[in-house]
C-alpha cells in the first residue's frame, strides 16, 4: 500500500545524495528554488511532482495527476520522449508530435532541461566515498564484465530467433493452400448431409412398403 | 485550559491519564511537557529506530492525502521537528504559508533549527501553542494537519474544536496517530515490541527508558479508529474517514469543514 511513498522517498533520497556529492551539481538546480513541478507520464498517466528548495529536491508520487495550479508547471510527456525533454531545442517537435504538454510556466521546464545538461552522474563519484578507490574499481570492473556477458548472450538469443522464425516460416503452409483445404473440407461436409439425407429417405421408403 | 467534559472526552472529574496512570487534568500537561524536553533531541533518531524508517513513509502518505497546493495556508499542529512542515514548506512555495506549532519550545527549538539547516525559512512561522486553545484567526487555514500529537493532548474534545474553528470552510483536518492494530496476531507482537523492546531500545540510543515507556502507554490509551472518527464527528467533521496503515499500527483521520 505505501509502495509509492516508498518509491518517493527512495527516489527523493537518492537524487539529493547524487546533488549534494558535487556542489556544482547541486548550484545548477538553485535557480527552481522556491517552484514546483508535475511531469505526468504518458500513456500511464503515472505523476511525479518535484519541489524544489536551496537545499533539496522533494520527490512525490501522489496517487492521481495534481490539478494544473496545485504546482507552476505541468508537463505531460511520453515514456517514449521523456530523454529528449532534456533538450530545449527539441520541444516544440515534441508537442507538434503529439508527445509533449505543458500547463502553466514553462521557464520552470526550461530551467530544469538546463540543469539536467549541467549534472553529470558517474557510479565512481557516488560508490568511491562509500567504498574506497579500490574496491570500487574492482566491483565496476566486475560489473562490466557480467554486464557484456550478458548483452552477448542477448545477443546469441536474438540471433537464434530470428533464424528460427526464418526457417520455421517455411514448414507453414501458404494462405491459398489453406484456404483450398477448407473449401475441400466444406465439400466433404455437404456431400455427407446429401448422403444421410437420402439414406433417411431409402428407410421411409422400406418402412411406407411393410417390408 | 482542560476542563471536564462527558461523552468521548478523555477527562472525567477532573481526571485524566498519563500512560497507564491516573492524574489530575491539570498535571498532565506539564508531565507530558517534561517527556519531549526529555527527547527532543534525540526524537527523529528515535523515530527512525523505532519505526525502522516506516514513520517517513506514513507521514508521504499524509502529505498526498493532504491535497496541499502552492499558495495554501497549512498549520501543523505538534509539529515536533518540522518533517511536514519541510513538506508543505517546499509544496505551498512562497505564495503559501506553513505555521510550524507545537506546545513545546524544546520540540519548536530542534523544529527550527533542523527546517533553518534545510534552508526552510521563506514561509514558516513558529508558533508555541497549545492544540486545546489555538492562537490563530477563525477560518484561517486550508489544511490542519496533527502527526502522533493527538495522543498527548489533555482534552482531546477541546483541540478538535479549536482545529475546527481555525479551518476555513472546505479545509481538511489530518490526524496520523498511533491506533489499534486490525489482526490480533500483529496486535499480540506490536505488545511485545511495544513493552518490552521499545523502552529498552529508548535507554540505549537517548538514555531514557521511562519517556519510551510511558510512548508505549499513551498508544494504548488512545481512542480506536472508530472512536477517533466518532469524536471527529462529534466536533463538527464532515465526510470523515480512516485508512489505516501497516496493518492498523497507525491511522490517518481525515475529516472536512464544510
Amino acid at each position: 500500500m505505501l509502495w509509492r511513498q516508498c518509491l518517493a522517498e527512495c527516489l527523493s533520497l537518492g537524487t539529493n545524495h547524487v546533488l549534494n556529492l558535487e556542489p556544482e551539481q547541486r548550484i545548477a538546480f538553485s535557480a527552481l528554488s522556491g517552484t514546483s513541478l508535475q511531469v505526468v507520464l504518458l500513456p500511464v498517466e503515472f505523476p511525479i511532482a518535484l519541489y524544489f528548495s536551496d537545499k533539496a529536491i522533494d520527490i512525490q508520487l501522489p496517487p492521481e495527476p495534481l490539478v494544473d495550479d496545485a504546482v507552476d508547471c505541468t508537463v505531460k510527456v511520453a515514456l517514449s520522449a521523456l530523454d529528449k525533454i532534456r533538450d530545449t531545442s527539441q520541444l516544440t517537435a515534441l508537442i507538434k508530435a503529439d508527445k509533449l504538454d505543458i500547463q502553466g510556466d514553462l521557464s520552470v521546464l526550461q530551467k530544469l532541461s538546463s540543469a539536467m545538461q549541467q549534472v553529470s552522474f558517474s557510479w565512481e563519484s557516488l560508490l568511491i566515498p562509500l567504498l574506497g578507490e579500490s574496491f570500487t574499481a574492482q566491483l565496476l570492473n566486475f560489473h562490466e564484465a557480467r554486464f557484456a556477458e550478458f548483452k552477448q548472450s542477448v545477443e546469441a538469443v536474438q540471433i537464434t530467433l530470428a533464424e528460427g522464425l526464418v526457417e520455421e516460416k517455411k514448414l507453414i503452409a501458404p494462405a491459398i493452400f489453406v484456404a483450398d483445404y477448407c473449401d475441400e473440407v466444406s465439400q466433404l461436409r455437404v456431400d455427407t448431409d446429401r448422403f444421410q439425407a437420402r439414406l433417411k429417405r431409402f428407410e421411409q421408403q422400406r418402412e411406407t412398403n411393410g417390408e | 485550559m482542560s476542563q471536564d467534559t462527558t461523552s468521548n472526552s478523555d477527562v472525567t472529574d477532573g481526571k485524566t491519564h498519563f500512560g497507564f496512570q491516573t492524574v489530575a487534568a491539570e498535571q498532565k500537561e506539564a508531565m507530558v511537557a517534561k517527556v519531549f524536553d526529555s527527547v527532543a533531541a534525540k526524537y527523529d533518531i528515535m523515530n527512525d529506530v523505532m519505526s525502522l524508517g516506516i514513520h517517513r513513509l506514513w507521514k508521504r502518505y499524509t502529505i498526498d492525502m493532504a491535497g496541499a497546493r502552492k499558495g495554501m495556508q497549512v498549520l501543523d499542529l505538534a509539529g515536533g521537528t518540522g518533517d511536514l512542515t519541510a513538506k508543505f514548506s517546499r509544496i505551498v512555495g512562497p505564495t503559501g504559508k506553513v505555521v510550524l506549532s507545537d506546545i513545546n519550545p524544546s520540540m519548536l527549538e530542534v523544529g527550527k533549527d533542523k527546517l533553518r539547516d534545510q534552508g526552510l525559512v521563506q514561509n514558516i512561522e513558529y508558533v508555541e501553542a497549545n492544540a486545546e486553545d489555538l492562537p490563530f484567526a477563525d477560518d484561517q487555514f486550508d489544511i490542519v494537519t496533527m502527526a502522533f500529537g493527538l495522543r498527548n493532548v489533555t482534552n482531546k474534545d477541546n483541540a478538535l474544536a479549536s482545529i475546527y474553528r481555525v479551518l476555513k470552510p472546505g479545509g481538511r483536518l489530518l490526524v496520523l496517530e498511533f491506533s489499534k492494530p486490525i489482526h490480533s496476531g500483529l496486535a499480540k507482537v506490536y505488545d511485545a515490541y511495544s513493552f518490552h523492546l521499545l523502552p529498552k531500545m529508548g535507554e540505549l540510543v537517548a538514555n531514557d527508558a521511562e519517556s519510551y515507556q510511558y510512548l508505549a502507554e499513551s498508544i494504548r490509551m488512545h481512542p480506536d479508529q472508530e472512536t477517533l472518527a466518532q469524536m471527529m464527528r462529534e466536533a463538527g467533521f464532515d465526510s470523515v474517514d480512516y485508512t489505516n496503515l501497516s496493518g492498523g499500527i497507525v491511522a490517518l483521520h481525515k475529516g472536512f469543514k464544510f
